[in-house]
């Protein structure tokens, strides 16, 4: 079992990396990723979040991804929610506006006006 | 219609998760003539008048959108293989499950570029994991770079890596992950295919 040992090192360099706080996520981001969603581009945006959390050494943060929500033109549509606040639904958020999301609402806790969809 | 092969295979997957499967395999078995996809679940599965109206774009039963009319998933793949040179085939029983194969031409200069398979992994392996339904994932990744010279491989199992991760949700989870997977592939010395190279530049 050489590669899981391999990833067990990995995981601890990450963890060691990264501001993991035990217990209550602070925020969860859903990527919808039906069909339309593809089309539009929500893969790279999935990416984008990943990218712009490690950089920014968060850890304590849920991703995962969703179907079509129903609402194609808005895709790529990502939903945030703060741990015990409502949640937003961002529309058409690219890469740029995945970092600005880290930046602005998980990290100060301030919503992006201007994406936000519902 | 998308723009890579790994856009086309996730679509799959995801009707995979879908169907209510607890169990869903995924071969990616790649040499410089073809890439083969195939996409196994034990969902509830089609009937036979159903299979017969998959390729049809204004047909669909998802759930999820009652008033939703149109299913592109199967359709959009279907097209791009067959004006593509490649081979298609699934089979269905209801209750038993499906399976999808999909067979890509590498040779065919109109074929999609394969994509990021690494990032399609950790897509597929953090798929659905706030249901309360676990679904395991089973990915077998096999790649022969010279005709005749065998092939090599890995295998990734949601539930081995859960095991040692623990929640794939998490983003440090995903993180170690994304690096073990972009470690796994970069190992397997991935052929630089003509269609890639042509598409890269």
């Amino acid at each position: 079992m050489k590669n899981l040992e391999e990833l067990r090192k990995i995981r601890d360099e990450v963890r060691k990396n990264m501001d993991l706080r035990s217990g209550k996520k602070r925020a969860k981001i859903v990527v919808c990723m039906g069909t339309c969603g593809i089309a539009a581009g929500a893969r790279e945006t999935m990416k984008a979040f990943m990218d712009a959390l490690e950089k920014a050494g968060i850890g304590d943060v849920s991703l995962t991804t969703a179907g079509c929500a129903g609402f194609c033109e808005k895709e790529p549509l990502v939903e945030v929610e703060i741990s015990g606040t409502a949640p937003v639904r961002y529309g058409h958020v690219d890469v740029v506006a995945a970092q600005r999301i880290v930046k602005e609402h998980i990290l100060k806790g301030k919503i992006v006006q201007d994406l936000v969809f519902s | 219609m998308h723009f890579t092969i790994c856009d086309y295979v996730f679509e799959i997957v995801q009707n995979a998760v879908e169907s209510g499967a607890s169990s869903v395999r995924i071969i990616c078995d790649e040499n410089s003539h073809n890439c083969v996809f195939v996409v196994e679940d034990n969902g509830c599965g089609m009937t036979e008048e159903q299979l017969a109206t998959c390729r049809n774009p204004f047909i669909t039963n998802s759930k999820k959108h009652p008033r939703r009319k149109m299913g592109f998933g199967i359709p959009f793949i279907i097209q791009c293989l067959e004006t593509t040179g490649g081979q298609w085939h699934i089979d269905s029983k209801v209750g038993r499950g499906t399976r999808v194969e999909m067979r890509f031409s590498m040779r065919n200069i109109d074929t999609p570029p394969l994509g990021n398979l690494e990032d399609l992994w950790v897509s597929i392996l953090c798929f659905g994991c706030e249901d309360d339904k676990k679904i395991n994932f089973l990915i077998e990744r096999t790649l022969e770079i010279n005709e005749g010279e065998g092939k090599k491989g890995y295998q990734l199992d949601k539930n081995e890596l859960s095991d040692m991760l623990g929640e794939l949700n998490d983003i440090a989870a995903q993180v170690a992950l994304k690096k073990y997977i972009h470690k796994l592939e970069t190992d397997l010395c991935k052929p630089k295919t003509l269609v890639n190279i042509c598409l890269k530049k």
